[in-house]
């Protein structure tokens, strides 16, 4: 589910008519019985979840932006550090915009729900990117 | 319960981390916690006051061990301190300022802070656009390390010349650096090729003492076209004595570059430049003890500087569920270290303003040992040395024309 779909409308309308991938994500979310949460104020479309891993809240946040034709998605924890910039990344994926495969984006949510541990870390997955990821 | 000394105190916060109480207020007290190259500079930079000398530290503060520190971070009044939990003794520290020019911009509007850092008090630089090892499928990154996830995030993917000349420019000007560490993944062999060009720019118009930490070529001559374009000191991180850890925990180092490259090239470096202007770079608190004090043997015999990090499990690396490791074996290391340096004259504390946060210099360490005669020697000998290296370091530091061509094929023809 998305707990907080209401708040996130805006976004939402806004990323459902980018593409095949933001309507499959979108469906999947919805059909969860993870609590998702939608950031509505985040550059790209931002995605985290309300749940805890080895007793802590879960940091991990997948960031969706588009980079030159391709849909991009980072995921990373931010600092715990309020005033800090740092973003700790765990690397992403590349894809078309008309992407829909569920199985891939459910690993990818899979991942986040793990709190990003490396036995969960999904098929197909880049570690870097050659470009600058946006704030 | 006895107070620990600045040195061992350093020790025990690299190995457990602190908190941060909320009477601290570091958006405006401290520098911005930047987690560029590797990894480890995502902590707390603190100083330790000493009576021998004061300890720079960058804190771990991110990781999950340190949410489980006895150490709190706690402002009273004006002045900060830490607090062991476990004993309620208290260590009042200094936090560094924020240099002004962290949020400036450079001529083609980059934010400087995203061309380098203030790593205790030397810019540290990452000039690669990341590091090769990442982009290989599978990736042969090495599993400590996070560079390859930093590059493009908490950093710029690509540092121009004159991007990381002004940002240099103003560091000396107004955090009065006087040494620039330059830094750089793998870059399939064209590692100096990379560096080259920045070290020949930041001698001519910056005028900087210049480090550089590469893959070391196979191809040694082009360690002396990188003496000929000004770098001052070498580093080789070869991370792990033990050849078994050497090959599990750095896929990219064993397969593409090999554990004999890094010796060669220390060893070449060493004889080349003299004593204590290579380092070798390694990691204390995977490999068994025993292997990181041969390492220490290892690279002190070749005259070498022995620098050594202490392991950080950083987030989002391969090994972040790793165990940071015991003061009590740091404890052996570090004293160690200090030790090997006195008994094969290893000149340490003698560059005009260089301290370190990220791992335990060896003039650090001195607050681990007892002070003997040998320790008061071999001091004397370091004070005296000091006093003797200052026009030398002097003349290092001016802006000077360097005739020595960047295509490393035509100094080889014309110098070599």
């Amino acid at each position: 589910m998305i707990f907080n779909e209401e708040e996130a409308k805006e976004k939402i309308t806004e990323y459902s008519d980018k593409g095949e991938i933001f309507k499959t994500l979108l469906k999947i979310l919805r059909n969860s019985e993870e609590k998702y949460k939608i950031h509505p104020k985040a550059t790209g479309f931002e995605i985290s979840i309300d749940n805890q891993v080895k007793g802590k809240p879960n940091r991990g946040i997948i960031k969706f932006f588009f980079h030159k034709d391709k849909v991009v998605g980072f995921f990373y924890k931010k600092s715990l550090i309020p005033h800090s910039r740092d973003r700790f990344s765990y690397g992403g994926m590349e894809v078309k915009p008309e992407f829909s495969d569920e199985n891939q984006i459910k690993s990818w949510l899979k991942f986040l729900v793990s709190g990003f541990s490396p036995s969960y870390r999904p098929e197909k997955f880049r570690r870097s990117f050659p470009f600058d990821i946006p704030e | 319960m006895v107070k620990l000394n600045p040195g061992e105190l350093q020790l025990d916060l690299f190995c457990k981390g602190i908190r941060i109480d909320e009477s601290c207020t570091l958006d405006k007290d401290a520098r911005l916690f930047a987690r560029t190259r590797a990894g480890l500079g995502s902590g707390l930079e603190v100083i330790i006051p000493g009576k021998l000398k004061d300890i720079w530290t960058n804190i771990p503060v991110e990781e999950d061990f340190a949410q489980n520190s006895p150490y709190l971070l706690k402002k009273i009044e004006d002045d900060y301190f830490v607090i062991d939990e476990r004993n309620n003794l208290k260590y009042l520290i200094k936090i560094p300022e924020e240099p002004r020019w962290y949020n400036e911009k450079t001529s083609s509007e980059t934010l400087m802070s995203m061309i380098g850092v203030m790593q205790g008090t030397y810019l540290g630089i990452y000039v690669s656009n990341s590091c090769g090892f990442w982009y290989y499928d599978p990736p042969m990154n090495c599993k400590f390390c996070t560079t390859g996830l930093n590059v493009g995030v908490n950093e710029v993917a690509e540092k121009k010349i004159e991007d990381v000349v002004e940002t240099a420019t103003r560091a000396k000007e107004e955090s009065k650096i006087t040494f620039v560490h330059l830094n750089s993944g793998y870059n399939s062999g064209r590692d100096a090729e990379v560096m080259a060009p920045y070290v020949k720019a930041l001698k001519e118009e910056v005028g900087v003492l210049v480090g550089v930490q590469l893959i070391p070529p196979r191809e040694l001559w082009k360690i002396d076209w990188l003496i000929d374009l000004g770098a001052d000191h070498f580093s080789y991180c070869y991370e792990f004595h033990n050849p078994e850890y050497f090959e599990k925990f750095l896929p990219g180092k064993f397969k593409l570059v090999r554990q004999k490259t890094f010796f060669d090239a220390l060893e070449h470096t060493s004889k080349k430049m003299g004593k204590g202007k290579a380092s070798g770079e390694i990691i204390a608190g995977v490999e068994p003890i025993e292997d990181t004090l041969k390492a220490i043997d290892y690279i002190t015999d070749t005259g070498a500087f022995p620098t050594v990090c202490i392991f950080r499990p950083v987030i989002g690396a391969d090994m972040e569920d790793f165990p940071s490791p015991s003061y009590e074996d740091m404890y052996v290391v570090f004293r160690y270290l200090y030790k090997s340096c006195i008994k094969k004259n290893i000149p340490t504390g003698i560059v005009p303003n260089i301290e370190v946060s990220l791992v335990v210099l060896p003039a650090d360490a001195k607050y681990l040992v007892e002070r003997d005669l040998r320790y008061y020697i071999y001091n004397f000998k370091m004070n005296v040395l000091k006093i003797l290296a200052k026009p030398y370091f002097k003349y290092k530091m001016k802006k000077r024309k360097i005739n020595i061509p960047l295509d490393p094929m035509e100094w080889k023809e014309k110098f070599y």
